[in-house]
């Protein structure tokens, strides 16, 4: 338990001290939203009615864009190949490791999505459910995400890739995180269908993505 | 399984299936086309635009198929090590991505008429779409990587990956649609097929199968040639 | 085929797209065998270049 303590510490303070972390994915989250209307029109009632999946599909990209160095400077340096000979198993390794991108990066984003939401006339009474959807469906954006760097480190122009690899494995996620975002028509209880797709997903992800990063991690090393 | 594993025996064994393949393809289609095209009934409500859905359903099964192969393949390669398999997941990729591909633009060409757009999100088109998406992730991944077992072994991931999140994106993908459930939808299969209309999408679906085995076979020969061609020129290489 | 029918038009051009792939992709793989084949063979027709280039080496003078 230390070990797995003491790994997401590692990853926490190095992501403080490296930057790039929160502060620069939020302010990626910030350009897409402005770019919205500007290529949309300002007219609010449209952008009221796409807001959700608006703010939803911005949310999943700044979280792919920042998802690639979750591996990429310890491969440089070569730790990534001494945690992969490490009695630690990889897996759990990367669960610390994507635990920690999430508490940077997409915990961060999520939190912000009801305040960019205003920017896009978010009508009010969808905000509360808005968060929820994004807090519950960011780990599974992190997660895969993660297999998707886990596959492509060290690879030149791996960016692309990377993108090109995960963004179908998102659509599930986008779908039922903006459905429980708005299909609050059911009444007053928050715990819709879709939020608990999404909490599956999540759970799902959390379980079977560490095995795929796992196994592309030694994939490089062989 | 494995005393097919030597490529030199797979060489000998599949030079000897294909001339049967490509006969039974040929003949396949033939009888395929002329029962599409000449004494396949017209629709009551599409007219002859329902002869388009016997090169559109066959090219999505294909689409399907030829993944499930993939994704088979890549367990093997993975698994067992089979020193072919990685070679039949590799070949089999740009073939299901042109059924992929012809899925899409028949269904486009069909719902035109049909629905008077070229393209309509509906449930079965957006799956086919992000299948599409993930056969081109999955050759990009050959062409990325130098190393040919590293290749191999990051492919054979990202084919089972994606394989196990078909199902998942096909069941989100119909949720969604219904969700979005436009006014009136004209459902692609009508109540119940007709003989005179499954005879003809039978023998397509099936010419189609044929016509894949056959092409694989023959894009595994030409990738184990090119796999002896580097041996030796790296052999050359190093004197 | 009734010819005159609406939409033909749309059926040609999808049979006709739907050969012209299939042509492209079933010439593309045969094309590619082919090449491997005359590459393989001219490959195994010169077993004497790594030999050529072994007594090339021990011509170079020693400095």
């Amino acid at each position: 338990m230390s070990a797995v303590l003491a790994l997401i510490r590692r990853d926490l303070l190095l992501s403080y001290r490296l930057g790039g972390g929160a502060g620069t994915a939020i302010g990626f989250f910030l350009v897409v939203v402005t770019l919205l209307p500007l290529g949309l029109g300002p007219d609010n009632a449209l952008l009221g009615r796409i807001a959700p999946g608006a703010i939803w599909v911005a949310l999943l990209l700044s979280v792919l864009l920042s998802v690639d160095r979750v591996f990429q400077s310890d491969y440089e340096d070569g730790s990534l190949e001494l945690m992969a000979l490490a009695p630690m198993s990889l897996e759990l390794v990367v669960i610390c490791k994507t635990a920690a991108h999430w508490l940077t990066t997409g915990l961060p984003l999520a939190l912000s999505a009801p305040l960019f939401g205003l920017l896009l006339n978010l009508a009010p009474e969808t905000m509360l459910p808005l968060v929820l959807s994004t807090v519950i469906g960011s780990p599974a954006l992190s997660f895969i995400g993660t297999v998707g760097a886990a596959l492509t480190v060290g690879i030149r122009r791996g960016g692309l890739l990377l993108s090109l690899l995960i963004l179908p494995l998102y659509v599930p996620i986008l779908i039922f995180g903006v459905s429980a975002a708005t299909g609050l028509n059911a009444g007053p209880d928050l715990l819709t269908p879709s939020l608990m797709v999404l909490v599956a997903l999540s759970l799902a992800s959390l379980v079977l993505c560490p095995i795929a990063a796992a196994a592309a991690i030694r994939s490089h090393f062989t | 399984m494995f005393k097919y594993a030597n490529p030199t025996r797979f060489m000998a064994l599949s030079g000897a299936m294909l001339p049967w393949c490509t006969a039974a393809t040929v003949a396949l289609l033939a009888a395929g086309l002329y029962m599409s095209l000449v004494t396949a009934p017209t629709d009551y409500q599409q007219g002859e635009t329902v002869r388009i859905m016997f090169i559109h359903v066959p090219a999505a099964w294909m689409a399907l198929c030829v993944y499930t192969v993939m994704a088979i393949a890549s367990a093997v390669a993975l698994i067992w090590r089979h020193p072919l398999a990685d070679v039949a997941a590799k070949t089999a990729a740009p073939i299901g991505a042109c059924f992929t591909f012809l899925a899409l633009v028949t269904g486009s060409l069909w719902g035109k008429p049909m629905w008077g757009a070229w393209w309509v999100w509906d449930a079965r088109l957006t799956s086919v779409l992000v299948l599409f998406l993930l056969y081109l992730g999955y050759i990009a991944v050959w062409q990325t990587i130098d190393e040919p077992v590293k290749a191999a072994r990051i492919a054979a991931i990202v084919a089972l990956v994606g394989f196990v999140n078909v199902p998942i994106i096909k069941f989100s993908v119909e949720w969604w649609n219904s969700l979005h459930q436009p006014a009136s939808v004209l459902r692609v299969d009508g109540p119940a097929i007709h003989s005179s209309i499954l005879w003809p999408l039978l023998i397509m679906a099936t010419a189609y199968t044929v016509l894949f085995l056959t092409l694989h076979l023959v894009a595994m020969r030409g990738e184990i040639l090119s796999r002896r061609v580097r041996q030796l020129q790296l052999a050359r290489l190093e004197g | 085929m009734d010819f005159s029918a609406p939409h033909v038009g749309f059926v040609l051009v999808a049979y006709g797209i739907s050969f012209a792939v299939l042509a492209v992709l079933i010439l593309a793989t045969v094309a590619k065998v082919k090449s491997q084949r005359t590459q393989l063979a001219r490959l195994e027709d010169e077993p004497d270049a790594p030999r050529r280039r072994k007594a090339a080496d021990q011509e170079v003078p020693s400095s």
